[in-house]
Order: structure tokens, then C-alpha cells, then sequence
């Protein structure tokens, strides 16, 4: 998960195989680059949103994509980084404590809000989100933002989360889900795809989290140029096509 | 016997062995500086870490005696058996080894997982689904550590001389009678070095355990999932959980490891 950022080290090498693996691993060292931190729920988003940043300003955006927990403490350890995209606000509090985030540069760009998914053939008979109570399911590990969002609905909604599995991200729970090997779960709406079937909670949507954008202090200068594209019309597009919510 | 043949080291190779062992040092040097050591006996007498641990000596100790019941006799006919296609079977038990754990827990899924071709069975037919459970943990350690064993009694049971066997076979004792009471003894060292090694990789088993098994507070977080949970949310905790980890492998290999292989 960490080591991404680890291979810029080869630059200092100097040698042929440093030069091949440099070349042969393209590990975004080149002048024209900058390094974005993203939550694994904006994977595709992001990754159609650097391609059209490349297309307008020639730069080329190397990801990095985790879990916003893990992002947040690789940056805390000191990982090179200009941009960083969370899910959750708490998280990014959590980084302009440390004083690595520009704070005049944080944005929230998107929002986003769960959905209750079954297997496509819903073998628990998963009807509403009281169904969670009895039945095997898997949710967000607390620690990552959409298990805050999690309990914080089963909360609202009186139901006691007592799922099978603590899922690292919102994705290895869609892909339980995927696989049958759980009745139900909780996903981003965001993560809804063909192979599962979602039903949507009441009044879910005034539960929503915010995802914030920032530059990191230090970075290239190019950071907010790529901030500001991710909040202009071009960009906000191909979030809402992906399902999320625009900012208020 | 540690002195044999000490002086014809090249001083080369005595450079080699100082740098590979300050690489292989280094990272645990690390880890115990940052271990917060007045919280340590604190931190591991917490409620939920002090059930990790007790989760994790089930699992490894459960997963170390299947290894033993299952990699006895395949380490065995490995070593003696001339067979064809045990080529293909000596390649399939070193995958585990060197498989990355993340795929072979997804691989485990699609078989024995609740959809899995014979996990459907187990489910539709006698009622058990392994994920989520502790039995689908100690499936994720037995796969992860078995090769481990077999490995190691592959190697004993190839150097044994059979000669000692053919005499005991020529004085009228079964196959079955001469392996367990002339064969077996000889690898002892062997089968005990094995259970070592199982288990210390069934110990700090993670990614097969989490992908198949799940993060189930009660039922399937041990010591490197509750680690890994820290990691997000209590780094301090996580050092500490590290350095245990560290300290428990570190001590049976050194009681086990060193006592039956060195004195070979």
C-alpha cells in the first residue's frame, strides 16, 4: 500500500537497472508530474479526472490510492505528496493538526452517502436496513470513513451493527457482496455497479460525507491548478457521473 | 561443532554475512525504538488484545497440528516416491509460499468461501460455511504454513539413509511398522523444526486470513488483524502489537529453530 511513493528512490541510483526500473516502473518522477493521494471510493473518478488534466495541461498525475486512514498516515510519516482527496472531513482535521495540508487550499469537491447492497438474487431476503440485525453481513471497519458513516446511520436508524466482517474499505465489502459470501452490507452509492443489488435508505442523503481536497505544504505549485480543475464544471461532471453528490 | 572449518571463511564472506544480517536487523531496531515500552505491558493487557492473542495461539496451534497431520505423509511420499506427476505436486506445495497471501485467501474463497464449488457443498449439504469463522482462520494458516512443513520433512525424509530401513524391512517389519518405528524417529529434528516454522507463519498469518476469513472482532481478529486495525487509528498501539509479535516469533524460533537444528 505504501510503497508507491518509496520507488522515487531509484532516481538516486544512477545506475543502469536503476535507470530500467525508473523507465520500466514510469513512477511519475518526470518534471510534468504531480502525485495525488485519492480514497479508494474515488478510484475511477480520478482516474478519467487526471486523464483530462493531462489532455488540458500537459501534466501527468501519478496516484496513489488507499483507504483514507492509510492515506492520512503515510502523510503524517512524511510520504512526497502534492494533492491529497479523502472521504471524510475527520480524517483531514486529523492531517491539518500535523500541519503538512495547505489549509487556504481545502475544498470539499464532493459528497457522497450509503446505500444498503445485496448479492443480485438476495438470498438473506435483505428488504431494509433493520434486515442488517439478523442476517450475515459485512461492513466498514470503523477506522475508515464510510464505518464511521456506517454507524452513524445504524445509530439514527436504532439498528445494532453486528456484522461477520470488519471490511477495510468500501470496496473489499461490495466485493463480499459480489461474491455472496454476505446477505448485506453497507456501500457508498458511489459503488453501486451491475453485479450487486442496492436498496436505497430513507433520508440516507442528509447523512452524507464530505470529501475534502488539499495541498500539501511543499508541493509543486501545480497542486491548486489541479484543485481548481477537480472543482470546475469539467471536473465536478465526471464526479456526478460516477454518482456523487455536488457540494452545497 | 559451531567452530568447523571457521578458518577458511574469506574475510569477503564474512563481510557479506555482516551487512546481510544488519539488513535483516535493522527494521526490528527500528521497531523497538519506537516501541513505547512504558505502555507495553499496559497495552497488552487490554481486553481486546489480550483475546487477539489468545485467538491467535488457537489458530496457530490448531493450523500447526493440521500441517503436521496433513504434511507428514506428503513430505514423506514427496521425498521417497518416484511417481509420476509428483512434479507438478512438489511445484503446487510451494505456492503458498510464494503466492502473495491477499491471492490465496481469494483463491480459498472460490473454493471452500460460501459460494465456492465445494463451499456450497459444505454449506447446502452439512451446514458449514468456513468464512467469518475461526475454522475459516485456521484454513487460511494451514494453507500459508503447510508448505513449511512439508518442506521440511521432504529434506529429512530424501537425506535419510535407507539402508537402516531395508534392515528393518529384511527382519520381517511392515512398511507401516518400520516407518513409525525406524524411520520417524530419525527426522525428528525435522518434524519439530518444521512445527517451528508452521507455526511462527501461521502466528503472523494476515492478508490470506483477512480476505478469507474476515475481520470478526470475537471470531477471526488475531494479533496481525487487531495490528493492522491499530495501524489507522493508534500507531502506538500498533508498534507495540508489532514488537509482540516479534518477541513470541522470536522466541520459538530460537527455542525450537536452534535447539532441534543446530544440534544435528
Amino acid at each position: 500500500m505504501s510503497t508507491f511513493q518509496n520507488l522515487r528512490c531509484f532516481s538516486r541510483l544512477n545506475t543502469p537497472l536503476a535507470v530500467f526500473l525508473f523507465l520500466s516502473l514510469s513512477c511519475g518522477l518526470s518534471e510534468n508530474s504531480l502525485h495525488v493521494m485519492a480514497a479508494s471510493s474515488l478510484t475511477e473518478a480520478f482516474e478519467e479526472i487526471a486523464e483530462e488534466f493531462k489532455k488540458e495541461t500537459q501534466f501527468e498525475i501519478s496516484l496513489t490510492i488507499a483507504g483514507s486512514a492509510s492515506l492520512a498516515s503515510q502523510i503524517e510519516d512524511g510520504a512526497k505528496v502534492d494533492v491529497v482527496a479523502l472521504a471524510d472531513e475527520e480524517t483531514m482535521r486529523r492531517l491539518v493538526g500535523t500541519r503538512r495540508i495547505e489549509q487556504e487550499s481545502l475544498r470539499i469537491f464532493a459528497t457522497n452517502y450509503l446505500v444498503l447492497a445485496t448479492p443480485l438474487e438476495n438470498p438473506g431476503s435483505v428488504e431494509n436496513i433493520r434486515d442488517l440485525e439478523g442476517s450475515v453481513s459485512a461492513i466498514c471497519a470503523p477506522q475508515v470513513p464510510c464505518g464511521k458513516l456506517s454507524f452513524q446511520l445504524a445509530t439514527r436508524e436504532n439498528v445494532d451493527l453486528n456484522p461477520s466482517s470488519f471490511e477495510p474499505s468500501v470496496r473489499s465489502v461490495r466485493t463480499k457482496i459480489e461474491l455472496g459470501e454476505v446477505d448485506a452490507g453497507l456501500i457508498y452509492i458511489t459503488d453501486v455497479n451491475s453485479r450487486i443489488n442496492f436498496i436505497s435508505i430513507d433520508q440516507s442523503e442528509q447523512l452524507k460525507t464530505n470529501y475534502p481536497i488539499a495541498a500539501i505544504q511543499d508541493g509543486r505549485i501545480e497542486s491548486t491548478e489541479f484543485i481548481e480543475f477537480v472543482l470546475s464544471p469539467a471536473g465536478q461532471r465526471i464526479l456526478e457521473k460516477y454518482g456523487f453528490g455536488v457540494p452545497s | 561443532m559451531t567452530g568447523r572449518g571457521s578458518k577458511s571463511i574469506p574475510s569477503l564472506l564474512w563481510a557479506g554475512a555482516f551487512v546481510t544480517s544488519l539488513f535483516l536487523i535493522v527494521p526490528f531496531i527500528g521497531l523497538s525504538q519506537r516501541t513505547p515500552w512504558s505502555m507495553f505491558f499496559q497495552i497488552i493487557s487490554e481486553d481486546d488484545v489480550v483475546q487477539s492473542i489468545t485467538l491467535s495461539l488457537v489458530v496457530a496451534t490448531s493450523a500447526t497440528i493440521i500441517c503436521f497431520l496433513l504434511g507428514l505423509p506428503l513430505g514423506w511420499v514427496l521425498a521417497r516416491s518416484q511417481a509420476r506427476g509428483l512434479k507438478v505436486i512438489r511445484a503446487i506445495v510451494l505456492l503458498p509460499m510464494v503466492l502473495p497471501p491477499v491471492a490465496g485467501g481469494t483463491a480459498l474463497l472460490f473454493a471452500l468461501g460460501r459460494k465456492g464449488f465445494i463451499g456450497e457443498k459444505l454449506d447446502s449439504w452439512l451446514g458449514i460455511t468456513l468464512p467469518f469463522t475461526t475454522a475459516g482462520a485456521i484454513v487460511a494458516a494451514t494453507f500459508v504454513s503447510l508448505p513449511f512443513f512439508v518442506l521440511a520433512i521432504e529434506t529429512a525424509a530424501s537425506q535419510l539413509d535407507p539402508q537402516f530401513e531395508e534392515s528393518s524391512l529384511s527382519l520381517g517389519a511392515t512398511p507401516t511398522r518400520t516407518f513409525f518405528t525406524t524411520s520417524l524417529p530419525m527426522v525428528k529434528s525435522a518434524i519439530f523444526a518444521g512445527i517451528a516454522l508452521s507455526w511462527a507463519r501461521a502466528l503472523g498469518e494476515f492478508g490470506a486470513t483477512i480476505t478469507f476469513a474476515g475481520d470478526n472482532p470475537e471470531r477471526t481478529r488475531t494479533l496481525p488483524l487487531q495490528l493492522f486495525v491499530a495501524l489507522e487509528t493508534n500507531p502506538e498501539r500498533a508498534v507495540v502489537l508489532g514488537m509482540l509479535m516479534v518477541v513470541i516469533s522470536l522466541s520459538v524460533l530460537v527455542a525450537l529453530r536452534g535447539r532441534w537444528i543446530g544440534t544435528q
